[in-house]
């Protein structure tokens, strides 16, 4: 099927579409890049969809859905094997981030109403991402995902450096000196794990089979490493940036202050999420001794995470770098269920219920995160696109005045505090229940973070929205476009949507799990 | 097929009237142009700016007029900025017709669970069956299954009643209380909001749904705190909360609870596989014992954040920012009785799984709060603030009737009784601010000292009063001596002396601080019956006091009505009936039935004293109120115990300089260490050279280049240093 190739590569389309457009007719750009990324959200939706009604035997790494694989580059230098495959394929661990990125990027666009400033470009580059994160989820090729990986670094950092805020230079080198760093690590990871497992396929299904048998130690500068922890250190190192694990995060917070609204939706709606889909997909699912031997200190790390970017956002003075803050804590939290999901338990108990409980917790928080973070963002861009500013405390008493926001806000603080009813508490919760078994003591620390997020989120709603009318401010229209309020609606509903009923989400995400935590027991438990 | 397999209509009930009134309010706020909240519409702000007038200050400046019938009067529309529009009482009325269909339907469970059918194979009845309704699951990993499932068993049913019956009264007096209000439509959905949460948490049937629903109702709590969130701060000094910090304070501090919570709840779990109620009695006797302990210690730290228990307890007092409805319905009669509810339904792990320093915990904390609550309560002049601390107090009477008991039945006996007295206090003290608007304090008088002699005034109300004032007292026949007396009584059997000697002395002072509030408030010296039925003599204020209309007294006059026949129906055993309502029809003794004997002699003597003490200062005059503070040691106590042992400022300080302090590092950590070095790094990189220059050329190859050659040396250096370009 031939279907994924369309969805990854009909953004392209569309942004070159796009960018071909004459500019006196420069009032059919946003029009047409709607339409164009309303297809591609249907087409994903329908992957999504398809993949539930006849969801038979699918799911896991070794039977992907919508599978395609095509032999691309081969080349051969002096022993050297190399080889690229064209293979794409979807599975439970996948499809709700496609899906995800389709509906972001949609929203992202008509979110963008309001931006004039070279607005094909613009729109192009939003186009271009999405491929780049479409590649990235849908490769089942471990040369192609990386290659998609750097595709998409392009286009966030024009979209930052261009139509950013004041500091968007610096904060767009940032970003992309990190993540060069970070994936150039990753990618000799990539190389000493092809290596090391046969250097003639780079698939998927090859590295799910065989790489679990990677077991050994290498003399390192005197001492000797662990081989798996060795490969999952060089792995992880771009996806840890990308997550972002402390203390690589600082690019985020600027990142998300200097990026105009609907570029933080997508970088902390699916950029963030393919950290950690690398972590799942490739770490544990390629490495899972290396993941399991150091999933004590991963716990640590994920514990580190949320109270960290908790207490950093208690003292920000600006709304976005908050809630950039909140999505370091945020993502915490999937860091801890990889871990829990990995990490060998006390006396050697099996635990395999409490395992695919923590690991389909990280996954749904994946998913939940993006939307709710997205709504955050969005929530944010209201107020910012009509005062010019997000400082918190210049604020006051404008709930007066934005009903339908503070409405809204609210409901998005409420989901991201893991409010009951609402998508964060299904996933923290199952998060928590499942990585109790193997971290208890990461876990009670992680938990605490749920306390600081309250705080945070709700003081700052006190400080902007609440008290007397700061008569500054009297003058503030509420949400009124549907530019402004079809984000904002959208996100809500799925979010109470995947609270209430979360079978949806997990009817697709548990199968591939399930397959991939029962390779790794078997291999773990001797 | 018997009625209890519907009980889900019950919550299925007000979640109708719940979607319609949002669709009502969507529809007519929404669809037009937005309209401001509260400001606007009332004819713009008041010059100075940032104060925002509202319905109240609307109304008084009527009643400066001498319009006092624009409280009294039912239909008046009469076109002023506070008439409520035909929408939002249509809300109000939605809100009250799931109510009674919610409450009949409770009613009529009670009736079946009373006749206790047999329901089971082999003849098992309902009482001891209950019964179990499973709605979906929300995840399945192998025997782990995270189900949300109902549970109707006597404790939920008694809950119902309680749940149900204050909401539907609180719904109809609020119809008086909030007409004219901005937010009237908002206010009523908020409390449907609320209902619905509180009928999850009781309908729970597991620890997870029992979370949902604990989480849910501390939304609208915080909601209900802030519905009055455009008012302007109170002035310095005052003993009046502000309801946006309010607010936030007290959701987070319960949150601070749930942490506890959480971690016993992923113990349990952990341990036993399992969120079922009734699974986990027996499940847990398997487990370490001292695991459970910790656990259920852990458990109730979720209760001492939701019912306000020492030393989490700050935030009640500041909940009261808001309106006084619902301080009624939530912050006395049933949230906060949440945490009483929690340990109830958890009895037998407490009692068997557990070992005895968990109930100790409890009973302890329990009693230490009721007395340290009572002796705050002393001292406000605040009216809703009497009231708060003395709900907080009563809370720790229900831990302690939990925690000495044989049965949950003591603990439940008394939150079934307070939820009745409590709720009328508050609606009384509701009744008394709403009479009391002035251009002052245009959100009605507060404070006691501006009070006395509205006996008078407002007879229905004051007679109200008093009768809850003889319950929460422990005077028999009133339906607290019932639930009171026992836990006091009990206390003595088990030999818990200390916690005996608190609860024995918290009841002295709950008559004394009580009836303070009561001769401050309707009489005053030189009122009739000794000064307890005061009138304009007695009256301190400068308002017009005036009776509330009948939507605000007739939920009076049942509760009233309640307290009353709830205590008489004492005699005829009613305490007895509820133990073996509540153990599942085995007929347990109530432990100490109140009768006549030495330790209910000293209970009710105890309130007696109380009640005498305060008719001495506060009516008669005899003892002048100021005897116990003209003394050094005594002035120094009434300091400490005004500033409620300083411990809201001790907590400021701990967010201020601990907690922000911390937060400050980390902060400061990120933007000088961390990118210290990251910034200090690429200017390293940069002051190479040309290679820079042409990587901002923005060429994609460059990129390439640069991380194909990063991988590159990173590979050789890992080849060479771990000797793998050997093999």
């Amino acid at each position: 099927m031939g279907l994924l190739t369309f969805v990854v590569f009909l953004p392209a389309l569309f942004g070159m579409l796009v960018l071909l457009i004459p500019n006196r007719w420069a009032n059919i750009v946003k029009p047409i890049a709607a339409a164009g990324s309303f297809i591609v959200l249907v087409l994903s939706a329908w992957l999504y969809i398809g993949l539930l009604i006849n969801g038979q035997g699918f799911g896991d790494v070794q039977h992907p859905t919508w599978f395609i694989n095509v032999p691309w580059i081969n080349a051969t230098i002096g022993t050297f094997h190399f080889q690229i495959n064209y293979a794409l394929g979807a599975d439970g661990l996948s499809l709700p981030m496609i899906f995800l990125n389709g509906l972001l990027t949609f929203l992202a666009v008509i979110g963008s109403w309001h931006v004039d400033k070279r607005i094909k470009f613009y729109m192009a580059m939003l186009f271009f991402l999405e491929t780049g994160v479409m590649g990235v989820f849908a490769s089942f090729d471990l040369f192609l995902f990386i290659l998609f990986w750097e595709v998409e670094l392009i286009p966030m950092f024009l979209l930052i450096g261009i139509w950013g805020g004041q500091r968007r230079e610096y904060a767009a080198w940032k970003f992309l000196i990190y993540t060069l760093v970070g994936s150039s690590i990753t990618l000799a990871g990539i190389f000493f794990l092809y290596v090391q497992t046969g250097g003639t396929d780079a698939s998927y299904q090859h590295f799910a089979s065989v790489g679990s048998q990677i077991t050994g130690t290498l003399p390192l500068f005197g001492g000797t490493i662990s081989l798996p922890i060795l490969l999952f250190l060089l792995l992880f190192a771009g996806f840890a940036v990308k997550i972002p694990v402390w203390p690589v995060h600082t690019w985020l917070p600027d990142a998300h202050t200097e990026a105009p609204t609907a570029v933080s939706v997508l970088l902390a709606g699916v950029l963030l999420k393919m950290g950690a889909y690398g972590l799942i997909r490739i770490c544990l699912g390629f490495v899972p001794h290396g993941v399991e031997q150091v999933a004590p200190v991963l716990g640590i790390f994920a514990a580190i995470n949320v109270l960290w970017g908790a207490g950093a956002s208690m003292v920000q003075k600006d709304m976005k770098k908050m809630i950039a803050y909140a999505s370091v804590s945020h993502m915490g939290y999937v860091l801890l269920g990889v871990a829990a999901a990995a990490a060998a338990a006390a006396g050697g108990a099996n635990l395999m219920q409490f395992r695919e409980a923590a690991l389909t917790g990280a996954t749904l928080q994946m998913f939940t995160h993006g939307a709710i973070t997205g709504m955050l963002f969005f929530a944010v861009g209201v107020v910012y696109e009509k005062a010019h500013t997000r400082e918190i405390d210049i604020f006051g008493g404008i709930a007066d005045r934005m009903p339908r926001e503070i409405t809204l806000y609210s409901m998005a603080c409420f989901a991201s505090l893991g409010l009951p009813a609402l998508a964060g508490f299904v996933a923290e919760y199952l998060v928590f229940t499942g990585s109790f078994a193997t971290l208890p003591v990461q876990t009670i620390f992680a938990v605490f973070g749920v306390v600081l997020t309250a705080g945070y989120l709700l003081w700052m709603l006190r400080r902007a929205f609440y008290g007397p009318l700061n008569m500054r401010w009297s003058w503030l229209t509420d949400v009124n476009s549907v530019a402004e309020f079809l984000p904002l609606a959208t996100l809500i509903i799925i979010i109470f949507v995947v609270g209430v009923y979360p079978k949806f989400l997990v009817d697709v995400i548990t199968p591939s799990l399930h397959q991939m935590l029962t390779t790794m027991q078997s291999l773990t438990l001797h | 097929m018997i009625l209890v397999d519907f009980a889900w209509l019950i919550p299925a009930a007000v979640l109708a009237a719940l979607t319609l009134e949002v669709l009502i309010y969507i529809v007519m706020r929404f669809s037009r142009a937005p309209l401001p909240i509260a400001a606007s519409q009332h004819g713009g702000e008041s010059p100075d700016g940032g104060e925002a007038p509202d319905a109240h200050a609307a109304q008084a400046a009527q009643a400066e007029h001498g319009n006092h019938s624009t409280h009294s009067t039912h239909d008046d529309h009469g076109g002023h900025g506070g008439s409520t529009p035909f929408w939002a009482q249509l809300c109000s009325w939605i809100g009250i017709a799931g109510l009674l269909g919610a409450f009949g339907l409770s009613i009529a469970l009670l009736v079946e669970f009373l006749q206790n059918p047999v329901v089971g194979p082999g003849g098992t009845h309902l009482l001891t069956a209950g019964r179990f309704i499973h709605l979906y699951d929300w995840f399945n990993f192998g025997n782990l299954t995270y189900p949300i499932d109902f549970r109707v068993d006597s404790l939920t049913v008694i809950m119902l009643v309680v749940v149900t019956g204050v909401s539907l009264l609180v719904h109809i007096y609020s119809t008086g209380y909030t007409r004219g209000d901005p937010g009237y439509a908002r206010f009523f959905i908020e409390l449907a909001l609320f209902t619905l949460s509180m009928l999850i948490l009781v309908l729970a049937a597991n620890l997870l749904v029992i979370f949902i629903g604990w989480e849910l109702v501390g939304l609208s709590s915080y909601l209900l705190i802030g519905f009055w969130f455009y008012h302007a701060p109170p002035p310095r000094g005052s003993e009046l909360p502000y309801p946006p910090p309010a607010q936030v304070k007290a959701f987070v501090t319960t949150r601070l609870g749930d942490f506890g919570f959480m971690i016993g709840i992923l113990i349990l779990f952990f341990q036993t596989g399992t969120f079922n109620f009734v699974a986990l009695n027996t499940a847990t006797l398997h487990v370490d014992k001292s695991l459970i302990t910790i656990a259920m210690i852990l458990v109730f730290c979720g209760a001492v954040g939701k019912s306000a228990q020492f030393p989490l307890h700050t935030w009640l007092p500041d909940a009261m920012a808001g309106p006084t409805p619902v301080s009624a319905l939530i912050h006395a009669a049933t949230m906060v009785a949440a945490g009483v509810y929690l340990v109830a339904r958890l009895f037998p792990i407490y009692a068997q799984a557990a070992g005895p320093q968990a109930f100790e915990v409890v009973g302890y904390i329990g009693a230490f709060t009721a007395l340290f609550a009572a002796t705050i309560a002393l001292t406000r002049y605040d009216i809703k603030g009497v009231l708060a601390y003395s709900t907080i107090s009563q809370l720790g009477y229900m831990f302690v009737g939990l925690a000495v008991g044989d049965s949950n039945t003591l603990g439940m006996y008394h939150l079934f009784t307070h939820a009745f007295f409590k709720a009328l206090l508050f609606l009384g003290s509701g009744c008394v601010i709403h009479a009391l608007v002035t251009a002052q304090d245009a959100h009605g008088v507060q404070d006691m000292r501006k009070m006395g002699g509205l006996a008078k005034f407002m007879p229905v109300t004051a007679i109200c009063f008093l009768i809850a004032n003889l319950a929460i007292s422990g005077i028999p026949p009133f339906s607290g001596f019932w639930s009171k007396d026992p836990i006091i009584g009990t206390a003595w059997d088990k030999h818990d002396y200390i916690i005996y000697g608190m609860t024995l002395f918290t009841a002295f002072l709950t008559a004394f601080y009580m009836f303070r509030l009561f001769f401050m408030t309707f009489g005053g010296k030189g009122g009739a019956f000794g000064g307890l039925w005061g009138g304009r003599d007695q009256y301190r204020g400068d308002a017009h006091p005036h009776e509330s209309p009948l939507s605000m007294t007739f939920p009076l006059m049942v509760l009233a009505a309640a307290t009353v026949l709830i205590g008489l129906a004492g005699f005829t055993g009613l305490n007895q009936g509820f133990a073996w309502f509540l153990n599942s029809g085995v007929n347990v003794s109530f432990a100490v039935t109140p009768g006549l004997d030495l330790l209910t002699l000293f209970g009710v003597g105890a309130g007696v004293l109380g009640i005498a003490l305060a008719w001495l200062m506060y009516g008669l005059g005899i003892v002048p109120a100021t005897a116990f503070t003209s003394n050094p040691i005594g002035a120094f106590v009434h300091r400490v115990l005004y500033n409620k042992y300083y411990l809201d400022d001790l907590y400021a300080l701990i967010v201020k300089y601990i907690a922000l302090g911390l937060a400050n590092l980390a902060a400061l950590f990120d933007k000088y260490i961390i990118d210290g070095i990251v910034n200090g790094s690429a200017k390293a990189v940069r002051s190479l050279g040309s290679l820079t220059r042409r990587t901002e050329t923005g060429k994609l190859q460059n990129y390439g280049a640069a991380l194909f050659g990063g991988a590159m040396i990173i590979l050789l250096i890992i080849f060479f240093a771990t000797g793998a370009i050997g093999k």
